[in-house]
């Protein structure tokens, strides 16, 4: 099976299809004759009709690679600035090198948390450094949480006093905001 | 200090408290590190001992109350390293690990803070009986004190940073220590698992490996750290100890009421065995100390207290028995001194 790879190409003489020689090619393999490489040139329909092409299936696999490994490439070559780890060393031993990685390593890691926990956004403790608006939106995410709670279990009375008190937080919120 | 002396002191974790006819202990883990350092892992030899000796200097000011001893484990020997573990000052990584660390822990045990583990700061709260609020309010209480000296790895998204993404956020472990016997005599450990899964907390064994632990005592625990508040983890964790309280009992009294008397002959074997053996492995004497227990609970075996039985599950351990002997001691000898032990400690009460 040839190597697959569509795009455009490089180089002028690629640019027709060397089997028709009438349309653009989209294609261009790379084939092994007498183990020498070979490059290919193929319009999408000419493609379609040489021996040994690639399934419908295939096709769409190869295209499904294609988008899939400069993800994977970016991500291997993410390297955290401070300490130096990149994120697939990172993935090998699950410790990160630092408390920059978790800005370094961005959504990779976002989406790793979210698998872990089931959330990618703390809801406990806001250290007294932080300030108070940071503090009172941690409170009301809490509150809020239990709102919920409270709705799915049909205590309306618990449900309306938790909404009272989160809007009584939020008003303290902006007054703090505004210092 | 000389921790030789911690030897003959009961642990704070092992003494009575609410529930303790099923709850052994209840326990709060807080992971902290300092800003603008590499974690543990990734820090140099050098950026550790600087880490070292802020901690340090920290954990022995005059603030916080009662005062902590503080010991270098990079300075003392397996044994003692063993000792500290057993007591559960520390944990296997510590104890096991290289380079620049220590523990500070105050006189009853209640605290302990281990430097340099896999984060900088593992700060732990412990006490005998089911009370994890308890024992949470002082790990926050003695977080924000140390809070206040040095500046910690925190984001608004993310919490508190640590250097494994499984304990980020509120860098919280919250835990729970159970004695399950009736429920694995009466085969009901199937609904255990459920109730926990259900919480989605984790169930394992405490002694042993695997999911079955030895002497039938488990640890339950939450894994999700990022999310919730530190009070729902709480909540979760002592709702569930509450529910496994509550299924332990009824085991109990159905045992007792359906099978008194097999129950009864098993448990005083189990005595006669322990009180009389002359050579016995720490498996084997856990396992019979856990079922004289279970029989000393439920008022069907007077020869012995609870506390006496408690003393024996950490007397009886291998660092426990070497540092009473003051030698490093091979397998056969310390199982002899180990019959002995016991034999003497229940012939007293």
């Amino acid at each position: 099976m040839p190597r697959t790879g569509k795009g455009q190409a490089v180089n002028p003489d690629e640019n027709m299809c060397e089997r028709c020689g009438k349309r653009r090619a989209t294609w261009h393999l790379t084939d092994f004759v007498d183990g020498k490489p070979v490059q290919k040139h193929f319009c999408d329909e000419c493609y379609g009709e040489q021996e040994g092409a690639p399934s419908q299936v295939n096709e769409a696999f190869a295209r499904l690679i294609a988008a899939v490994v400069p993800e994977l490439k970016e991500m291997a070559l993410r390297e955290c600035p401070s300490c130096g780890l990149n994120y697939l060393e990172f993935r090998h031993t699950m410790r990160l090198g630092c408390a920059n990685d978790y800005e370094a390593f961005d959504k990779p890691l976002e989406q790793l948390l979210q698998a872990i926990h089931g959330s990618a956004r703390h809801g406990g403790k806001v250290p007294e450094t932080a300030g108070e608006e940071e503090a009172i939106r941690s409170r009301v995410r809490a509150l809020r949480r239990r709102q919920q709670a409270a709705i799915a279990e049909e205590d309306y009375e618990q449900a309306a006093e938790l909404r009272d008190r989160i809007k009584e937080l939020e008003e303290r919120g902006l007054d703090a905001a505004e210092g | 200090m000389d921790l030789t002396l911690l030897k003959d002191r009961p642990v704070e974790w092992l003494k009575a408290g609410p529930e303790s006819d099923v709850v052994v202990s209840s326990r709060v883990r807080l992971a902290r590190n300092i800003d603008g350092y590499p974690f543990v892992g990734r820090a140099s030899e050098r950026q550790k001992a600087r880490i070292e000796e802020l901690l340090r200097n920290v954990l022995l000011s005059a603030e916080i109350d009662p005062p902590l001893h503080y010991v270098r484990l990079d300075q003392i020997g397996p044994l003692m390293r063993e000792l500290l573990l057993e007591r559960r000052l520390i944990s296997t990584e510590h104890a096991e690990g290289d380079g620049v660390r220590a523990v500070a822990f105050d006189d009853d045990e209640r605290v302990s803070v281990m430097v340099n583990e896999e984060d900088h700061l593992r700060l732990q709260v412990i006490r005998g009986g089911l009370r994890l609020d308890e024992v949470h309010e002082r790990a926050d209480a003695l977080d924000d004190l140390l809070a206040r000296r040095i500046p910690l790895a925190y984001s608004a998204k993310y919490g508190y940073l640590t250097a494994c993404p499984t304990n980020v956020g509120t860098g919280m472990r919250a835990s729970v220590m159970v004695h399950l016997p009736g429920v694995v005599m009466s085969q009901e450990m199937d609904r255990v698992i459920d109730i926990v899964r259900g919480e989605q907390l984790t169930l394992r064994g405490v002694y042993g490996e695997g999911t079955h632990g030895a002497g039938d005592f488990y640890q339950i625990s939450n894994h999700v750290t990022l999310g919730p508040s530190e009070d729902e983890i709480v909540a979760a964790v002592a709702g569930a100890a509450r529910t496994l309280v509550e299924l332990e009992r009824a085991a109990r009294s159905n045992l007792r009421t359906k099978h008194r008397g097999e129950l009864e002959g098993r448990l005083g074997r189990a005595f006669d065995l322990l009180a009389s053996a002359s050579t016995i492995s720490s498996q084997e004497a856990l396992s019979l100390l856990s079922q004289i227990r279970m029989g000393v609970e439920m008022e069907l075996l007077s020869e012995t207290r609870l506390q006496t039985l408690n003393d024996l599950l950490l007397l009886t351990l291998p660092a426990h028995l070497q540092t009473m002997e003051g030698r490093v001691l091979d397998t056969s000898v310390r199982n002899e001194l180990r019959a002995a032990y016991v034999k003497d400690r229940l012939s007293t009460g």
